[in-house]
């Protein structure tokens, strides 16, 4: 399950209305995230949950399920 | 044994035959000799290199889905990086990094001679290299959910639809076809044939023909008006992606035949409407290897420098792109240039420079977009074909002087031709959004086509010198 705190994060940051995201949803499938504004999402990730990702951690990521199961690690440790 | 052979041509059929012949357990050792086969046909002493070089690699990708901790992965990964890239470094790059520092250190007064030693370039390393790398690359990131067996792999990195000039294939997506259980198809018989054919129409009428023209434009451009060095500019944009697109459906055509699907190569580059947009549809395979492998580690390694980070990243790769198609300076050029365009689009992505990679839904505008990264584009090329500076210089000054000469009706009226026929192939791929777009069409005239279109060819080969892929140097 995606969060909305998570959801409105990356919208806020790609600068969209609205999006269905869902576990298995990549970042190819939503609109303006590319490889430029993969690192603007990212940091804005940071920001908002007051963490830190290592590289290796994202570059293992597979969609935004994954994403959220990182964070919700970082945040209960 | 190029695709465009009677040689390769048999070779495939025969393989082909065994391949499905044998039972389904055999078919990867089957295909694994064929593999060897094809490559040994080059040079037999490359087998060695490519059987020796690809086992360690196999071992090490091992290690690493073994290794429990994140500090043991990435010290056997950089091993295994560190391995291939030495092994590419001495075959492909000793002799440019030896003469550039001997220049370099000339420049302080210091005199050398450079270490030259003839090495020959084994056929298909910078392909090979890279795809076996995906393997050390997906057994780190955690992307392979089977075990594979050594025959799997040694199939897999020296698969000879994609030995030679790509698709760069990654283990993750290839490695679970070759595992699983393929069967002959019709279907995939037909698919694969119709894309063989349509590959061989871009390569032979489209990518050769032009080379014939222009390569002794290119090579002495002294004896040629501007307006003819103009043509062969704008006609080696069109050269360098038909003979490369069509190789990339040949190849794909004949996995497809023996049941793989790969990866798209190529999709109407030069519709981009940026030069972000091109490097989405040029040599994919390569492009996104570099994206996912180099961009995004070293983006996310900067990450806090800001713009900066983004900008280091972006030339960086673009440098490595560069390097990679050859050991010589033009090649770094051209990486650099496309560097400096995509750092300029990041930086005025948001307003209306020429640079900008921002989509635009006018069809005007759109339109003026594509024409502006197609220049772009071109001017890139001129760095990628030259030979040497003083080539560049003497074409360079040829253009600037503005002479005609009397071929200007006739070089204006073939550059348009091809450029009609490549974009109309392009124009129908994207409306059936397919690149086999044999098979979108009624099944009496596509086989109607490809029939007429294989006598060309066969004519066209058994009267004419063959010429190898361009990239088939690489």
């Amino acid at each position: 399950m995606i969060s909305e705190r998570l959801k409105q994060v990356i919208l806020k940051e790609l600068k969209l209305d609205s999006f269905n995201f869902e576990e298995n949803t990549t970042a190819d499938q939503v609109p303006g995230w590319d490889s430029l504004s993969h690192l603007n999402v990212i940091l804005a990730v940071e920001k908002e949950f007051n963490i830190r990702f290592k590289p290796y951690e994202l570059l293992k990521l597979k969609n935004i399920g994954e994403l959220q199961k990182l964070i919700d690690e970082k945040l209960s440790k | 044994m190029q695709f465009n052979s009677f040689i390769f041509f048999l070779f495939f059929i025969v393989a082909t035959i065994v391949y499905y012949f044998v039972s389904s357990n055999k078919r990867n050792l089957a295909l694994l000799i064929s593999n060897y086969l094809f490559y040994s046909y080059f040079d037999y002493r490359f087998s060695f290199l490519l059987l020796s070089l690809t086992s360690l690699t196999y071992f090490i990708g091992k290690s690493i889905r073994k290794s429990e901790s994140y500090e043991s992965k990435k010290k056997i990964i950089t091993l295994g990086i560190t391995v291939n890239i030495l092994i590419l470094g001495v075959f492909k790059y000793l002799n440019f990094f030896s003469e550039s520092f001997v220049w370099l250190l000339n420049q302080f007064g210091l005199y050398l001679d450079p270490l030259t030693i003839k090495i020959i370039q084994p056929l298909g390393i910078s392909f090979y290299i890279f795809q076996s790398l995906t393997w050390l690359f997906d057994n780190y990131y955690e992307k392979l959910d089977e075990d594979y067996n050594l025959i799997e792999f040694l199939t897999f990195s020296s698969f000879f639809p994609t030995v030679i000039a790509g698709p760069i294939e990654r283990a993750h997506r290839l490695m679970p076809q070759i595992k699983s259980n393929r069967i002959f198809n019709k279907e995939n018989l037909k698919a694969g044939i119709y894309l063989i054919v349509y590959g061989l129409f871009r390569k032979i009428f489209i990518g050769d023909t032009i080379g014939r023209m222009i390569n002794h434009i290119f090579a002495e451009p002294e004896y040629f008006t501007s307006f003819e060095i103009f043509s062969a500019i704008l006609l080696y944009a069109i050269q360098i992606y038909n003979d490369f697109a069509g190789y990339s459906n040949i190849a794909k055509g004949v996995a497809k035949v023996l049941g793989f699907d790969i990866m798209l190569n190529f999709r109407q580059p030069y519709l981009a409407n940026s030069v972000t947009d091109f490097w989405r549809r040029w040599h994919i395979s390569f492009s996104s290897w570099l994206r996912d492998y180099i961009f995004y580690p070293l983006q996310l390694k900067f990450r806090y420098y800001g713009r900066w980070g983004n900008l280091i990243a972006i030339i960086l790769t673009f440098l490595i792109c560069g390097l990679w198609h050859g050991a010589s300076l033009n090649f770094v050029l051209w990486g650099f240039l496309h560097g400096i365009y995509l750092s300029a689009a990041f930086l005025f992505g948001n307003n209306s420079s020429p640079l900008s990679n921002k989509d635009v839904s006018n069809t005007n505008l759109k339109l003026l977009s594509v024409i502006k990264t197609f220049i772009l584009v071109t001017v890139a090329w001129i760095l990628f074909r030259v030979e040497n500076f003083d080539t560049l210089k003497t074409l360079l000054f040829q253009l600037s002087i503005f002479s005609t000469g009397e071929f200007v009706e006739r070089f204006l009226k073939i550059t348009l031709s091809y450029y009609l026929i490549s974009f109309i192939l392009d124009y129908i791929e994207m409306r059936f959004q397919t690149e086999n777009i044999l098979l979108k069409l009624k099944p009496a005239v596509a086989l109607g086509i490809s029939i007429v279109v294989t006598i060309l060819i066969f004519s066209y080969l058994l009267t004419s010198d063959k010429a190898p892929f361009i990239y088939a140097r690489f």
